[in-house]
């Protein structure tokens, strides 16, 4: 009973740490059970793009798990920073180390405890909410989900036993390699003199991070751009660590050697204490940088995918439905469009047909592209597709009066500019760039987006396809129109690849990337709330530095408004170099996201620029909240 | 010997709390002057206004009535900005504790003042350079506070109170901190920089250390209890004498 008693004293002393701690686990069991729950939802399966959902769910919960993972085991370290000195004390007092394994064991289990039943209920009510919210997206209604997911709850509790058994275990060993004296002294820190090792870490940190933003600046919409972004991911975790943690305390040194610089009141106090706190920080705001830039990253991309879903429809069917055959429509095709139009009381319009030259994929060298045939024989060098229409077609279409003399072309390339002299199939063209071309469409579906030249004469030898387009007028909902485009599609006997219907391919992408931005803003939370905690617990530890600080700098001579102003801007410098960081890399991040987005016919520069602004906004103001909230912390701390 | 009058304290009182239920009062009454190049020590037991006293005459702390003033400036005058200058221009401090700043170097702890001051760096190596012989840090002057020994931080601490030539130097129990050997070389160095004129007012309860003083002042329940001049007693004497006069002061003041 006197452990329970002690526990309980524990607890309320270190309040302060245990509360955010708490909330931080509870809402990580509520996001790992909302996960598991919507995996292993049936109605969710039912759906045709369900499948892709649900499978989504899976790398996503793996994803939050690691994540959850390394949080308790960072704040589980800084706990026991804080606890060693109690146990200190008791193990002092007399208590033996069976005792002391009973005590860890007790917190342990009270700590699991807690975080399971808030974080439970707490999941089973945003569950509810959450799924809602999934449909939403999806756009579907009729998704059905039970109160609560048996499986997904007892498979959330044992995820969560097994974290703290593992982390119990690693408090035991702690415990029993530690002396009672050094637990009373894990507070004090020391000096740390870097050699040359140290410099080269540096130095490394700053090619890596380099390498890392050449590759995502000369990304090419090609097929290899997602491998060359996820190792400009990894480049840029190696390069953020190492820069937080060597090119910081090396920068600073080197600012130490100025002396004019240095021994100026305001440069000496900054300088001396910014390199104390980036040494034992560094790791730790890195971290914080890699964690707010995954966060950026994440719902830039799927937020840009879910607002690109329109045009990325558009590009593959311009119009309402485009047929893609060898030859216009038949007699017998067109009364079967007829009839099955009139069944589905949809009225037909706009009707029309054109010949163009099958796509060629390819890429430029210079001025000039290199055809490769038919999609089959693509490469990795591969980034377009290339379409030929005679200048008549274009007029027809288009209704602009175009005449074209001998090699003159026009040519419509988004994303790319070309004028002057090119080279295409062995043949010289002038051309002259087009903004915009309202037929322009990808016939492959293929991540090459598709350029079109518009010349006099198709181009000898290469073989054609007869693209048919049509608007149609229908009274009802999305699911009315898919019923018809995919009755159409079935009685003209064209597969998939022939036949694109607007409505039916956006409730595909929807149920695609509505998943996708669903798990985003999951993972984002999960992420979002680890950080909040990182932060909190690194302003408490800062806190109980500066207290000692404070008391010297003013003894020393400093007046309280010049201590407190100089702490004070070194702890937001702290807190803001991660978001700077984060910042800096999403930056750099987006050309290379721009490009693959190009891969998924989304052109719009201006919305994925809006986008990105009011994400960063959005970031920003949610650090400075958190910050200004732990920053009153730190406060009664240092006031006390 | 001594004729000009550097710290005057009249009257002071010092109220904790005075608008509460419970107020305690630290100081009722006291009133002492010290001059120029006096080594003086003040002892009492815990809790008897020692540290109080010094806060007072550090400017960290305000007197509740009477006046307390350094070099004819009334320190209760100074607003908290102007204590925190007046404190770097004027005074030096020496803990128990040592209390430097662990992320400076030994060095740029003792730089620190004369920075505040904003003294060129050439100034600063030339001040230093007397310090560090004279108080034999050599050795750990570019070394880091936590990489050296207590006595050697107190060393350091020394030569930052001195790097300003302070008016006074104020000094908290300087040797609580450390063993009977390293108190006696910190001890010497007191001496020896009061022999080169150096005011140094001493807070302590180790008779020991007081003995090195040329006047002890005993404090009780917030009143100068007794004064003991060292004049012609050897060290020694002077010691024994002190101790006599801390136990009549345990013992209730027969």
């Amino acid at each position: 009973m006197l452990f329970i008693r002690l526990i309980n004293s524990s607890f309320k002393r270190n309040l302060r740490t245990y509360s955010p701690y708490l909330l931080a686990t509870c809402m990580l069991v509520a996001i790992n059970y909302i996960f598991t729950a919507i995996a292993a939802n049936h109605s969710l399966k039912a759906l045709s793009t369900g499948k892709v959902t649900t499978a989504m769910m899976k790398p996503g919960a793996a994803f939050i798990l690691m994540v959850t993972a390394a949080f308790l085991l960072y704040v589980n370290h800084f706990l026991w920073q804080q606890r060693s000195r109690e146990i200190g004390l008791y193990s002092m007092l007399g208590m033996t180390s069976r005792n002391l394994d009973l005590l860890t064991v007790l917190e342990k289990a009270y700590l699991l405890f807690f975080s399971l039943v808030g974080g439970l209920i707490g999941g089973i009510i945003f569950e509810k909410l959450a799924f809602l919210g999934l449909g939403r997206l999806l756009q579907v209604q009729h998704l059905r989900q039970s109160w609560i997911s048996s499986g997904a709850l007892l498979q959330t509790v044992m995820i969560f036993v097994a974290f703290f058994v593992v982390l119990m275990l690693v408090d035991l060993l702690k415990i029993h390699h530690l002396k009672p004296t050094d637990l009373w002294n894990s507070a004090t820190a020391t000096h740390k003199h870097h050699g040359p090792l140290f410099t080269i870490a540096g130095l490394i940190g700053l090619v890596t991070l380099a390498g890392a933003y050449y590759i995502t600046l000369t990304t090419k919409p090609k097929i290899t751009a997602i491998n060359h972004f996820f190792l400009a991911v990894i480049l840029v975790v190696i390069g953020t660590y190492l820069i937080f943690i060597a090119g910081s305390v090396i920068l600073l040194n080197w600012l130490k050697k100025r002396r004019n610089f240095y021994y100026q009141p305001r440069h000496f106090i900054a300088v001396s204490g910014m390199r104390q706190r980036m040494e034992q920080n560094g790791a730790a705001l890195a971290t914080i940088c890699l964690l707010c830039s995954s966060v950026l990253v994440i719902l830039f991309t799927a937020v840009t995918l879910y607002c690109g879903i329109s045009s990325t429809a558009r590009s593959y069917t311009p119009k309402d439905i485009t047929i893609v055959n060898n030859q216009p429509l038949t007699k017998h095709q067109g009364q079967v469009l007829k009839d099955t139009a009139r069944q589905h009381h949809a009225t037909v319009t706009d009707l029309t047909h054109y010949e163009a030259t099958a796509p060629q994929v390819g890429y430029w060298r210079g001025h000039s592209f290199v055809n490769q045939g038919t999609i089959d024989n693509m490469t990795t060098a591969t980034s377009n597709s290339m379409i030929f229409v005679t200048a008549k077609t274009y007029q027809r279409l288009t209704h602009h009066h175009t005449v074209l003399k001998g090699n003159q072309a026009l040519i419509y390339a988004p994303g790319k500019k070309h004028t002057g002299r090119l080279v295409v199939g062995g043949k010289s063209y002038r051309v002259t760039a087009l903004k915009k071309l309202n037929f322009a469409f990808n016939p492959d579906h293929a991540i090459f987006s598709p350029i079109f030249m518009v010349v006099n004469k198709l181009p000898k030898g290469m073989p054609t396809m007869t693209v048919t387009t049509l608007n149609y007028h229908l009274n009802g909902n999305a699911k009315k129109r898919i019923a018809f485009e995919t009755a159409l599609q079935q009685k003209l006997h064209l597969s998939s690849l022939q036949f694109s219907g607007y409505a039916t391919i956006f409730s595909l992408l929807n149920g695609l990337y509505g998943g996708l931005v669903f798990i985003g803003i999951l993972i984002s939370i999960a992420l979002g709330i680890t950080t909040t905690i990182v932060i909190y617990f690194k302003q408490i530890s800062e806190g109980y530095a500066d207290k000692q600080r404070f008391t010297t700098m003013q003894e020393v001579g400093l007046s309280e408004r010049e201590t407190t102003k100089s702490i004070h801007s070194q702890v937001l410098m702290v807190f803001m170099l991660p978001i700077i960081g984060a910042i800096i890399n999403f930056a750099f991040a987006f050309p290379a996201i721009k490009q693959i987005m190009t891969q998924l016919n989304f052109y719009s520069l201006t919305l994925m620029v809006a986008i990105a602004v009011i994400i960063t906004v959005a970031l920003l103001l949610l650090y400075l909240v958190i910050y200004g909230l732990t920053t009153r912390t730190y406060h009664q701390i240092i006031d006390k | 010997m001594f004729n000009m009058v550097l710290l005057k304290l009249d009257h002071v009182q010092k109220i904790f709390e005075a608008n509460s239920s419970h107020p305690v009062a630290a100081l009722k009454d006291v009133s002492f002057t010290v001059q120029d190049g006096e080594f003086v020590a003040i002892m009492g037991e815990s809790g008897a206004g020692k540290s109080t006293l010094l806060n007072i005459i550090a400017t960290l702390d305000n007197a509740t009535n009477g006046s307390a003033a350094l070099n004819g400036q009334d320190l209760s005058a100074l607003s908290k900005d102007e204590a925190a200058r007046y404190r770097r221009q004027h005074l030096g401090f020496v803990f128990q504790h040592f209390n430097l700043l662990d992320s400076l170097s030994n060095r740029d702890n003792v730089y620190l003042p004369l920075v505040l001051a904003r003294v060129a760096p050439d100034e600063m190596d030339r001040r230093i350079k007397p310090l560090v012989s004279r108080l034999r840090i050599a050795k750990i002057i570019d070394r880091y506070p936590s990489e050296v020994s207590g006595g050697q931080q107190q060393r350091i601490a020394i030569a930052r109170a001195l790097i300003t030539q302070p008016d006074v130097l104020l000094a908290d129990e300087p040797t609580g901190a450390l063993d009977s050997n390293t108190s006696q070389e910190i001890l010497d160095l007191f001496d020896d920089v009061n022999a080169n004129g150096q005011t140094i007012i001493m807070v302590t309860h180790s008779a020991a250390a007081a003995s090195h003083a040329k006047r002890t002042l005993f404090i009780k329940d917030g009143r100068i209890f007794h004064e003991l001049f060292r004049g012609d007693l050897s060290m020694k004497d002077y010691q024994v004498q002190i101790s006599n006069t801390m136990m009549t002061l345990t013992n209730g003041g027969e």
